[in-house]
């Protein structure tokens, strides 16, 4: 799955060396972080991933990319099971998982996976509106997205 | 029970993901970024809001505490949780000594909020000793996969695990006995089964001793004597000072099994049996008969351990009660030490009848690589067997035991040489 989103930029074209070089650093974290040897490795992976792909949208120039929902479908379904089979390695428990966990594992991943391309979808759908608001709407996306970041970082807190 | 809560680690991962996705929409234009990376971040939000944490029950119970070397004990696990959880990942960590029957002991189970669930593991007791069981670990991941709640079992339940005897046919005969009933043969002579002699009646003696033929041949009355059977005490010495081994094997391992074993075919004889640990730590017991005897030597064995001390040990220490003086002592030791050795000439000295077995060491200290060290390790060797000789020279006859071989044959050893030294003597 991350070899997929590594390499899917490069079928619209050749990228240049750097993006290429991010690609490869990300499974090169997420092969690391699988073997346990770097428990930080799946997110280092998620963020070079996007750096590959915000990098790709800028080389290819304007417009929207269609294919945004399944990018971030295929980016949580592979740090999903990225962590599954960390959290297998962690608990020692050598295959011995009850059906039900599986079951629920499973279940969880697959509504992640679909609320991240649906959530996708319905923003990248709101970007294709025409933009009237001008200077004003700007400010007011940068606001949500500063709002955002508040709020898990006030849960955060919350939950500590 | 202890417990603590901490993020999964997709918790940080997401929110930087999330965090630097929408500031890089923002900073080069291009709201793909915000829709591949803003659903990391609402995930984020939507589990902390709604995942806490939760309680993590956890005790441990077994169904057995005290076992023989070899048995299966199997350990419950009793988790519960008050809030619904993803799952729960349970490790039990045992000591040496311990293993699980089934690899690995641990294991990844759904459990219902409020509703405990037990879990059981089958742990085979591979070694003698006092364990405590227990070390139970269980992580709880929240239902929505934002937190972990990390649970330990307090305390730990002791689990005693006795050696397995080595069947002894005989025990070694003392050369003195006790006034009281037993199953040796005295030297004495008295009410008993063994003839011993004939001779005149006395006043006392019971008429159904009365030899009729000798009595008619004599013309006077005569008396069959016989050998009455009394006990002895027995007291076995284990030197604790130092040990030779590799492992959970070496020389205190078979010393500690020799011990049981004997006290096992002396308790059976009726002897009163008590047990010396002479080193670093020193314990006894005083000699007692009777199977509650075996039991307390047993218990006592198990904590059994080697406590390097440089102080020089001496037998005033012990209390007089457990050396009786007509006591036979069977000393067990890798005479690795030279305190040892002293203690074993004290013990002579005393005049106690004193029968040594030399636990060896060799086979659990090979020689170092090339020609020094096989030098050097063949002057060890002629060194321990001069320190036999010694021994044997002072009357006290040494038998060694190796690793492998079975006790039976080094204690019939240890007999013939008794005998031996008795006719030299």
């Amino acid at each position: 799955m991350a070899a997929g989103l590594a390499g899917a930029p490069l079928l619209d074209g050749p990228l240049p060396v750097v993006l290429g070089l991010a690609g490869v650093a990300a499974l090169g974290s997420l092969a690391a972080a699988l073997a346990g040897w770097w428990a930080d490795g799946v997110g280092v992976a998620l963020v070079l991933l996007v750096a590959e792909y915000g990098g790709s949208l800028v080389a290819r120039g304007p417009g929207l990319d269609p294919s945004a929902p399944l990018v971030a479908a295929g980016l949580l379904l592979a740090a999903e099971l990225a962590y599954w089979s960390a959290d297998v390695r962690a608990a020692r428990a050598g295959g011995a998982e009850d059906r039900a966990v599986t079951g629920r594992r499973a279940r969880r991943v697959a509504v992640v996976t679909l609320s991240a391309a649906a959530g996708a979808s319905f923003l990248l759908a709101a970007a294709a509106l025409p933009r009237n608001g001008g200077e004003a709407l700007r400010v007011a996306g940068v606001a949500a997205a500063a709002a955002a970041a508040t709020v898990v970082l006030a849960l955060l807190r919350r939950v500590r | 029970m202890t417990s603590s809560r901490r993020f999964h680690p997709r918790v940080r991962a997401y929110a930087c993901l999330g965090i630097l996705g929408v500031a890089g929409a923002v900073a080069v234009g291009r709201p793909e970024l915000a829709a591949v990376t803003a659903p990391a971040l609402l995930l984020v939000a939507a589990g902390l809001a709604r995942d806490t944490g939760c309680g993590v029950g956890v005790e441990v119970t077994l169904d057995r505490l005290r076992v023989v070397e070899g048995d299966e004990v199997t350990v419950r696990v009793r988790l519960s949780v008050d809030r619904a959880v993803e799952r729960v990942d349970v490790a039990l960590a045992l000591p040496a000594g311990l293993e699980p029957v089934a690899r690995p002991a641990s294991a990844s189970v759904a459990i219902p909020a409020g509703v405990p669930r037990t879990l059981e593991f089958g742990v085979r007791a591979s070694r003698w000793g006092g364990y405590g069981v227990g070390a139970v670990t269980a992580r709880a991941t929240g239902a929505h996969g934002v937190t972990v709640t990390h649970a330990r079992a307090d305390g730990l339940t002791p689990l005693r695990v006795f050696p397995r005897d080595a069947r002894l046919r005989s025990a070694i005969p003392p050369a003195r006995t006790r006034a009281a009933v037993g199953s040796r043969v005295s030297r004495r002579s008295g009410d008993g089964i063994e003839h011993a002699d004939l001779r005149p009646l006395q006043p006392g003696d019971h008429l159904r001793s009365v030899h009729a033929r000798v009595s008619a041949r004599r013309g006077a009355p005569w008396v069959n004597d016989r050998h009455p059977e009394r006990n002895a005490d027995v007291v076995l010495f284990l030197d604790t000072f130092a040990e030779a081994g590799r492992d959970l094997a070496g020389t205190l391992d078979l010393a500690v099994r020799a011990v049981a074993a004997l006290a096992t075919v002396h308790v059976a004889a009726r002897d009163r049996v008590g047990v010396v640990s002479f080193g670093g730590l020193v314990r006894w017991l005083p000699p007692r008969a009777g199977p509650v005897q075996r039991a307390r030597i047993l218990d006592a064995l198990l904590d059994t351990a080697i406590l390097v001390h440089f102080a020089t040990r001496r037998l005033d220490r012990v209390a007089a009660a457990a050396l009786p003086s007509t006591a036979l002592v069977v000393a067990l030791t890798p005479l690795l030490d030279e305190r040892s050795v002293e203690v074993l000439s004290e013990l002579r000295g005393r005049g106690l009848d004193l029968a040594v077995v030399e636990v060896s060491p060799v086979p659990f200290a090979p020689p170092a690589p090339g020609e020094l060290g096989e030098l050097a390790h063949r002057l060890w060797r002629l060194e321990r067997t001069a320190l036999r000789r010694r021994f044997s020279s002072r009357g006290v006859p040494v038998v060694a035991w190796h690793d492998g071989q079975p006790l039976e044959p080094v204690l019939a050893e240890v007999i013939a040489s008794r005998r031996a030294a008795r006719t030299a003597r």
